[in-house]
């Protein structure tokens, strides 16, 4: 098991405020693997990521059971090594590329100063040569034609895709075993939101990197990932493999969330509305005690006001005290 | 940019323009004959006045007058001092360097001082060192220069008698000015005992320094401190977080950077505080620069000499602004791309 986080609460501590925004999450990921973790906006999708990375302002506070990579609990360890093996083997990927680099220094500089200094093997005086072809082997890995170009480009100049291809290579150079994609093509034409997913499937299979795709976008969790875990207002709902939740989700939440999705072989009325489920998320001041999909889940019934012990079933891991299609 | 650059050097002959235009016109709008305010001699025979108002072209229309006027001072000829009846360019030129020395080294210790401390107080934002730093700045920054002055003198020369009160130098040493920068001039001169006179210069130098530098640094702080906290909350300051650098790296290379850019252009007005400050600097330590010597032509109603230094010292602010205004474009990439985008 890559990374095993058993229930993370991630705490805002605040003078009027002082509420759970993740709540009890749990998520695990196999090594070598795609990993999407699905949720609505304001999920806690981000705060997961940023709680593993952490990368949390003093604001917030992260208890959990257990955060262990590779068999080591984060959590028990000293910020100081925590930072180290976090920088070693993790590395992160943004949305809005084009603001998650610094717009004053061109690209080759700030891939140069990701450059570990174990990747140079040539003396000190011919670094700087070593330098520009490690950066241009990345930015040729990554897919980029006109990588003399994007060397010296700043990155007002480039387009979204570029530069989220350019700070995916930024990613790679230190060959982490994960990879946190949070929310990669968000807001991206389609085409350049495909070559960028399949620039990540392509460095999963063959460099053996695990992602971690944080998305709303469940189409592409559907084509790219092998498993998911979904959240609802910070509390995990449902994990397991794509294709089991797919075929036989158990809690209500998964399979209104799947029928969602536009379908456009089946018969669909024109004009005709998708399906939703009524109501809208909760704001954090105003979060439902126990279940929090209760107020707007269709089997909820009296017990659900206590938050439901997570269930393991055939590979699935749910919570829920009304799951359905368990025959 | 080279479109922008003829903005600017438009604007710059513009603004030019309508000074000397102001400049000019105050020789006619000063009590007395225009003839004795231009030329600057005020006891004329018949027969002089009739020739120096020919030469002045002060016989013809004003717009005659006015070219004429400015022809003269491109050739720096601005008349001669109402008070020493000696050339004003001269005078003018005997104390900038005093001027200069002066402002540079309060730029120096406001760059020193407020970039770093701004920059401390923008990263600790909230903290107890933030607290410490920006209230004192604010404190200092409503003090008024006149009353600094005056209280450094208090504190460290009547009271403490650590520094002396006023002047350059004491006047046992004796410095033959060549450049007219001190510093400069005592490592040219031919003094047996130069140390003792590079202490008592810089002695000299600490009060009027500190005072001036006061209202500087205390700007720079505040600007440099909300530069800093914006820059902050940006993300690429987060992405480059968890890209692994320490720090230290990620300040000097990102936060320090990004943060100084956007406020170089706020540099001019800087400059414009500097140069007022230092001429009230100048009149309380009896400093012989610039501002010491306006304000004596002023209390003389010295028109020729009021008159040349707006002139002077206008012209001189707006190149300093315009050519920070430039250099802000040449090294802030974010500006050539908004003027790209907007052009």
């Amino acid at each position: 098991m890559l990374l095993d986080v058993r229930n993370l609460t991630v705490k805002l501590n605040n003078d009027t405020l002082d509420v759970n925004a993740i709540d009890k999450m749990s998520l695990s990921m196999r090594d070598g693997s795609i990993h999407g973790l699905v949720g609505e906006t304001g999920s806690g999708k981000s705060l997961f990521a940023k709680a593993l990375t952490g990368t949390l302002s003093e604001k917030w506070t992260v208890q959990a059971d257990r955060m262990f990579w590779q068999g080591e609990d984060l959590l028990k360890l000293s910020e100081e090594k925590r930072r180290q093996i976090i920088n070693r083997d993790m590395a992160m990927i943004f949305q809005e590329p084009s603001r998650s680099l610094d717009p004053t220094v061109t690209i080759g500089e700030q891939i140069n100063e990701v450059i570990p200094k174990s990747e140079f093997q040539g003396s000190i005086w011919s670094r700087r040569q070593e330098r520009l072809q490690i950066a241009k082997n990345l930015l040729i890995k990554v897919g980029i034609k006109h990588y003399q170009q994007c060397y010296e480009s700043y990155p007002h100049e480039l387009s979204e895709g570029l530069c989220q291809k350019v700070m995916i290579a930024m990613a790679i150079i230190r060959s982490p075993k994960l990879l946190i994609a949070d929310e990669p093509t968000d807001a991206m034409e389609s085409t350049t939101k495909i070559q960028i997913m399949r620039l990540l499937q392509k460095l999963n299979t063959q460099k053996n990197m695990s992602v971690l795709l944080i998305t709303h976008d469940l189409e592409s969790v559907i084509n790219y990932a092998q498993e998911m875990t979904l959240l609802y207002s910070g509390q995990s709902v449902e994990s397991g493999s794509v294709r089991d939740l797919l075929k036989r989700p158990y809690h209500p939440y998964t399979e209104n969330l799947f029928t969602s999705i536009p379908k456009f072989n089946t018969d669909t009325r024109p004009k005709s509305r998708l399906q939703t489920l009524p109501g809208s998320t909760p704001p954090l001041q105003h979060l439902p005690i126990g279940c929090r999909l209760g107020p707007r889940c269709p089997r909820a019934q009296k017990e659900c006001v206590v938050t439901p012990k997570s269930v393991k079933l055939k590979g699935h891991l749910f919570s829920c005290h009304h799951p359905i299609n368990l025959d | 940019m080279f479109v922008y650059l003829l903005r600017r050097i438009n604007l710059l002959f513009t603004t030019l323009i309508v000074i000397s235009v102001m400049s000019f016109s105050l020789g006619h709008l000063f009590p007395g004959d225009p003839v004795i305010n231009f030329s600057g001699k005020p006891s004329l025979t018949y027969s002089e006045y009739q020739d120096l108002s020919q030469t002045l072209a002060l016989d013809k229309s004003y717009f005659e007058q006015y070219l004429a006027y400015l022809k003269r001072s491109f050739n720096g000829d601005f008349g001669v001092s109402f008070s020493s009846q000696k050339p004003i360019l001269d005078e003018f030129l005997r104390v900038l360097p005093a001027s200069i020395e002066l402002s540079l080294y309060a730029l120096l210790v406001t760059l020193v001082f407020g970039l770093p401390l701004g920059l401390l107080a923008g990263i600790k934002n909230n903290r107890l060192i933030d607290r410490i730093i920006f209230s004192v700045a604010t404190i200092l920054n409503s003090i008024p220069i006149f009353w600094v002055g005056l209280l450094f003198i208090l504190i460290f020369t009547l009271n403490m008698n650590w520094l002396p009160m006023s002047g350059r130098l004491t006047l046992l040493y004796e410095v033959p000015s060549i450049t007219g920068f001190l510093l400069v001039d005592i490592a040219l001169s031919d003094l047996a005992n130069k140390s003792y006179v590079y202490t008592d210069a810089l002695r000299h130098l600490i009060l009027p320094t500190a005072t001036l530098a006061v209202l500087p640094a205390t700007l720079v702080i505040g600007m440099m401190r909300s530069s800093v906290i914006h820059v902050m909350g940006m993300p690429y300051i987060k992405a480059a977080q968890t890209k692994g650098l320490t720090s230290w790296q990620l300040i000097t290379r990102h936060v320090f950077r990004n943060a100084l850019l956007p406020i170089i252009p706020q540099f001019g007005l800087l400059f414009n505080t500097l140069v007022t400050s230092t001429m009230i600097t100048e009149v309380i330590f009896s400093w012989p620069g610039i501002g010491n010597w306006i304000i004596e032509a002023i209390y003389q109603r010295d028109f020729p000499a009021i008159q040349a230094s707006l002139l002077i010292v206008a012209s001189m602010m707006i190149s300093i602004n315009v050519l920070l205004e430039i250099a802000h474009m040449m090294v802030n990439p974010l500006m050539r791309k908004e003027f790209n985008a907007t052009k």
